[in-house]
């Protein structure tokens, strides 16, 4: 039974590398890779040479003068841009305060700064129109504006304050402890670029940080690119008018949609694999150079552990949905969730470890080491919900399958008969 | 196991559409020919027996197997739709190892059964061919091999001749009768030159009912002394037409000469003649169903 399994198995692998749909995918995915990624840029790791500043770069500080100037800093442009969000669970959620809530958050900023209230608009108003003029919209926008705290606020007064906020904002705001407590990005002094040099060097081993970015590049690519080709698998049959002959065989619904759901991934994750080892390559030599030993399963992890659980999630998703309406829904259903998610994404940070739920996880920097493994729990606890999902979404399917092999949750056929119906009429 | 269908009281709802009412038939060995025009339930039938459909009522056995037993009777089934074809990139010996496989059949099995049933279906040479390359009656050959490529107990053939040239029709049908030889096989069609020609025992459906059980001879003798033939003037035709069934026009200048149905001699000049399956079918149609079927 298992070998025939087997055999099932790939045949469905034969047919996928024989679609065209699954060549495009491959297409799509390097053009994706190369167009992002293909050169990494090991220029941006130079080491960092003492009076040469502006080579430093940035660090996260936790130091809690900086915590405080900037979370201030955060809740002055939320109140100048009358915009506030959270993520509750991972996903944006736009909230929107009453004139009452907005006056108290301003007293509570008056109160943190020790400014008049009248001082402190006209201070927030100055800099952020003055960001506009030097940077253009977007950038003042994306610019952190700093507030100083008053001499007299205590770390442990602050954090009474940020709490009332959370209360009025909900859950899942920057104003939580766990979300300020990350730290903010400064600019590093030579000591701590050098630290992060030898991180990158001998702790990543080069590899890691390349590893990450690649999983960050592909995780967009792969939060959409699998539902086309497995939308089109599963309308094959009935396109092909093979759907009755397939019923009727003594094949399980499960040994079917298994050795489908299978084999697609397996054939999706190739070459994803085939890009990750160009990268490890790339690595090696640059790492020959300076007589660093990489890490060659550096890419391993990111490949099956952080992509893999997302292809599976796509792909069982959109199995699902396309076998229990017999149409291509699912193509606008993973479309929208993506479009939403990679936009939400962005907005919570590029490298800031603030996986939540997020269908593609981004940490765009091949530094950060210690950050991303602060957050690798969230990452896990991440990937294994949609690994579960993926599996309960399989599941479902078979029954979805099952049920229309002896003729019923047919909504297709239910829509053509209704349609027929009422044109009689 | 006893070599027999049994279907008892069977029922079956679209909505509120019967589409088969209260349904008894007992099918044995052999070729066994469902007819009836479109719609009269004899897809939902077939469905029904290939486990694709699920009853409302009645009991249905195959081989003392009840219907609701699927992984049993998908092992004991092969079903050819009415509407079907493959994967157009595959070729014929790859569609039929596919289907080979989701029938559970290692592969040293279907690499001597494949060949044999293409031979026997005239397709040996064409085994390197695509789909999408194959003509209609090439498709429906396929379409028998791969219904019998795990060695059903019955065979289940929705309208196989439907829109095939003469000759591959003929060809069909002698390759349904030589796999009939051992085997149940279940034709439904619409068309009653093809039961005429392959079927001893037949079932007439219409309505979702069962009209008519028993042989083709049988079915004949029902018209005997019922079918007539005249010859008509063509401005006579359309009145004629509403009288009587008729069966057969050929028109010759001015003049129609008919073949119709009447109880007896219905005017001087029409002479009697012996009745076929088509005129049988025609009477059982207008005297059971209540309905002329106009021509």
């Amino acid at each position: 039974m298992r070998k025939l399994f087997f055999e099932l198995f790939k045949k469905e692998c034969a047919q996928t590398g024989k679609s065209l749909i699954y060549w495009v995918y491959v297409l799509c995915l390097l053009l994706f890779f190369f167009t992002q990624m293909g050169n990494p840029g090991f220029d941006s790791q130079r080491k960092p040479v003492k009076g040469e500043v502006d080579t430093y770069g940035m660090v996260t500080s936790t130091d809690k003068e900086v915590i405080m100037e900037q979370t201030l800093g955060i809740l002055g442009q939320n109140l100048y841009y009358d915009e506030w969000s959270t993520y509750p669970a991972g996903f944006v959620k736009y909230v929107s305060l009453s004139s009452r809530e907005k006056e108290e958050i301003w007293n509570i900023l008056g109160e943190c700064t020790g400014l008049a209230l009248e001082e402190l608009r006209g201070k927030i108003d100055t800099e952020m129109e003055s960001y506009k003029q030097a940077e253009g919209y977007l950038d003042a926008y994306m610019q952190p504006l700093i507030l100083e705290p008053s001499d007299t606020l205590s770390y442990d007064e602050f954090q009474e304050k940020m709490e009332r906020i959370c209360q009025i904002l909900g859950p899942g705001s920057d104003f939580e402890k766990s979300s300020y407590e990350q730290g903010y990005s400064v600019p590093a002094t030579y000591e701590e670029a050098m630290e992060e040099y030898n991180s990158f060097l001998y702790d990543d081993k080069i590899t890691g940080g390349y590893a990450r970015l690649f999983g960050d590049y592909m995780g967009i690519a792969l939060g959409i690119l699998p539902v086309f080709l497995v939308v089109t698998r599963e309308l094959r049959d009935r396109r092909a008018g093979m759907e009755e002959l397939i019923y009727t065989r003594t094949a399980s619904s499960g040994k079917i949609v298994l050795s489908r759901w299978l084999s697609m991934n397996f054939m999706m994750i190739l070459p994803v694999l085939l890009a990750s080892f160009y990268t490890l390559f790339q690595c090696a030599a640059y790492a020959r150079g300076l007589e660093v030993s990489v890490d060659y399963l550096a890419f391993m992890p990111v490949v099956f552990g952080w992509l893999l659980p997302e292809i599976l999630i796509v792909s069982a998703l959109g199995m699902f949905l396309t076998d229990i309406g017999s149409s291509p829904l699912a193509i606008l259903v993973q479309g929208i969730w993506w479009f939403g998610d990679v936009f939400a994404g962005s907005n919570t940070g590029l490298a800031t470890g603030d996986f939540g739920l997020h269908l593609v996880l981004r940490f765009n920097s091949i530094g950060g080491r210690q950050i991303f493994l602060d957050h690798f729990s969230q990452l896990a606890a991440n990937r294994i919900f949609y690994f579960l999902l993926a599996l309960a979404l399989l599941v479902l399917t078979v029954i979805v399958y099952s049920e229309k092999r002896k003729g019923r949750w047919d909504f297709r056929g239910k829509i053509r008969s209704y349609r027929k119906r009422k044109s009689e009429v | 196991m006893e070599m027999q269908i049994r279907i008892e009281n069977l029922d079956k709802y679209y909505g509120k559409k019967h589409a088969l009412d209260h349904v008894n038939l007992t099918i044995s060995q052999g070729m066994f020919g469902l007819l009836g025009r479109n719609g009269a339930g004899k897809t939902t039938l077939m469905k029904i027996l290939a486990a694709l459909q699920k009853k409302q009522g009645g009991r249905v056995e195959i081989c003392g197997v009840p219907v609701e037993d699927r992984a049993k009777i998908r092992q004991m089934t092969g079903y050819l739709p009415q509407d079907f074809s493959m994967y157009p990139n595959m070729t014929v010996y790859e569609a039929m190892d596919y289907l080979g496989v989701l029938s559970g059949l290692k592969k040293d099995f279907r690499k001597k059964r494949i060949p044999i049933l293409l031979e026997k279906v005239n397709l040996q040479e064409d085994r390197n061919k695509k789909i999408k390359a194959l003509s209609g009656g090439m498709k429906r050959r396929l379409g028998i091999a791969q219904a019998i490529l795990h060695e059903p107990k019955v065979l289940i053939v929705d309208e196989p001749t439907a829109g095939l040239d003469p000759e591959e029709r003929v060809r069909f049908r002698n390759l349904l009768c030589e796999i009939a030889q051992d085997r149940i096989v279940l034709l439904s069609t619409h068309i009653v030159g093809d039961i005429e020609a392959t079927c001893d025992e037949i079932g007439i459906m219409d309505k979702g009912k069962i009209l008519y059980r028993g042989t083709v001879r049988e079915l004949n003798k029902m018209a005997e002394g019922k079918v007539y033939t005249a010859q008509i003037s063509r401005r006579e035709l359309p009145e004629f037409k509403e009288e009587y069934n008729v069966t057969e026009i050929h028109s010759s200048g001015n003049n129609a000469h008919v073949r119709f149905l009447a109880e007896e001699l219905p005017f001087k000049g029409a002479i009697s003649c012996e009745a076929g399956t088509e005129d049988a079918y025609m009477y059982l149609m207008e005297k059971k169903a209540g309905e002329k079927i106009v021509l």
